[in-house]
């Protein structure tokens, strides 16, 4: 078994990663290209179907910790780290659909900073809002970071950690300005398949492979085209529940397998250890079946790229909102044009990148960035995409 | 037609609605500790060949249980809103 830890670069695994990330690129500079229709298409207000807009969601919610981290855990830890999953997908239901996206919309308010403010009457609440928005995405990037350093050092043996985490955040960074990627529902919905693909495609080929069962995926990819309204809305949450739920039936089985059939994993530590099971699991056909095993660990690497890359972006776009439209544009400069907050958002994808991993490049001077920042501004994630409905209202004052 | 009272009625009913799946999701989470705590034997059952009965139930057995429950939720708001839409317009309706 420890060759496998000595070989070079696979071309398998390293062709589907390029893919990845080449097509999230493409995406970026198409959605780029089509922001201006796109824009019109949303500020009109008109219906976004209910199964893409739940993939959406899960497309930025379904981060590296979801795709590497849970397997990982199960692994370490087996039946205590099985209540990682369940949580994070019951916490969707008891906060988001029971108590948080009914009041939300009836309020009017589509971000947590509006809502904040609006529901105090005070402007400091819209402070510490703001403060919780950045905090949370701040902390929220780290795992991310982590996910890419594991991958990318997984995929290049001799690259040192801190290079897959600055190239990863370079090009994440990249993405975002180019695009505002994070903003078109198709291409999040993308993600989210990407990633269900990912997780499931190698786990079905493994226990046909290795256990001759039969098991079969249930392919839900239901368009519903409805209005913009509440019942829409928790029409979409109830997808996500359900594809949520699905997706989280995978990693676990990762942890598991990898448990009886990777126990060499247990030595290792960090990117070395047991967080890289779902990328080293499906080598193992390569004993057998020569070229397969790797196909199906360079699918969950493009998995694992689609994850960290989705959540990564996703959290910068809200962050950069939360600087430009709420912190400059109520806090700081209250009377600030449109285009004078586009200016500053312009650069603040780069520099909280820059805390981040050290990144000083600016991609400031795209025009794409400032469409993000003038149409989706501070929308924080899921919480707000239920209640909002991909409604342009916010950015209408 | 928008009245306070319209908006607060429905505000409450859902709210009670809300509460009560709340528990009943809290009463699901809650029970499969106290099931592996106070039934153990049962809980450590092989089922489907593999898996004990608990590892069965919360890796796969919870995702049903929840979508069971918030489908139930959104039946009922929405059946809310409509019976309150139906019962302000039938009150308006008498006048010509």
């Amino acid at each position: 078994m420890t060759p496998m830890f000595a070989m070079a670069v696979d071309p398998w695994i390293l062709a589907f990663s390029a893919i990845t990330v080449g097509a999230t690129i493409f995406m970026g500079f198409w959605t780029a290209r089509k922001s201006k229709t796109a824009s019109d298409f949303f500020v009109a207000g008109r219906s976004v179907s209910v199964g893409w807009n739940a993939s959406a969601i899960l497309g930025e919610y379904l981060s590296a910790a979801s795709f590497m981290g849970i397997a990982g855990m199960v692994m370490s830890s087996g039946y205590d780290a099985l209540w990682y999953p369940v949580c994070y997908a019951c916490g969707y239901l008891l906060l988001l659909l029971l108590f948080i996206a009914g009041p939300l919309r009836r309020f009017g308010a589509y971000t947590i900073p509006d809502f904040a403010e609006g529901r105090f009457d005070s402007p400091v609440f819209r402070k510490i809002a703001v403060y919780f928005v950045l905090f949370i995405g701040f902390f929220y990037t780290m795992p991310q970071m982590k996910g890419a350093g594991t991958t990318l050092s997984y995929i290049f043996p001799g690259l040192p950690y801190w290079a897959g985490v600055v190239l990863v955040g370079a090009v994440i960074t990249l993405n975002v300005a180019l695009g505002g990627m994070k903003d078109i529902t198709l291409v999040q919905a993308v993600q989210y398949w990407a990633k269900m693909f990912a997780i499931s495609v190698p786990i079905f080929v493994l226990i046909i492979a290795l256990v001759c069962g039969t098991a079969g995926l249930p392919h839900i990819l239901v368009r519903f085209y409805t209005n913009p309204d509440g019942v829409a809305a928790k029409r979409t949450t109830m997808w996500v529940m359900i594809l949520i739920g699905i997706f989280y039936v995978f990693p676990p089985v990762f942890g598991v397998m990898g448990r009886n059939l990777f126990p060499e994993l247990y030595n290792g530590i960090g990117a070395k250890g047991t967080d890289k099971i779902v990328l080293e699991l499906p080598r193992i056909l390569n004993t057998k079946y020569a070229p397969l095993g790797s196909i199906l660990s360079g699918i969950t690497c493009a998995g694992a790229f689609a994850a960290f890359m989705s959540t990564f972006s996703g959290l910068l776009v809200s962050m950069t909102g939360a600087m430009a439209h709420d912190v400059y544009g109520r806090m700081l400069r209250p009377k600030s044009t449109p285009n004078e907050r586009c200016g500053c958002s312009r650069s603040s994808p780069s520099s909280s990148v820059a805390w981040r991993c050290c990144l000083a490049r600016s991609w400031s001077r795209w025009k794409s960035i400032s469409w993000s920042a003038r149409h989706l501004p501070s929308r924080r994630q899921a919480i707000s995409r239920c209640c909002s409905w991909r409604c342009g209202g916010v950015n209408s004052r | 037609m928008h009245s306070e009272e319209f908006l607060h009625s429905l505000m409450r009913k859902q709210l009670k609605l809300s509460i009560a799946c709340a528990l009943a999701f809290l009463g699901v989470l809650l029970g499969l500790p106290l099931a592996n705590y106070f039934w153990p034997e049962l809980m450590a059952i092989r089922v489907f060949g593999g898996f004990t009965l608990t590892w069965f139930l919360l890796g796969i057995g919870f995702f049903p249980a929840v979508w069971a429950i918030s489908l139930y939720f959104i039946r009922r708001s929405i059946a809310l809103e409509d019976e309150e839409v139906r019962e302000v317009q039938s009150d308006q309706t008498p006048e010509p």
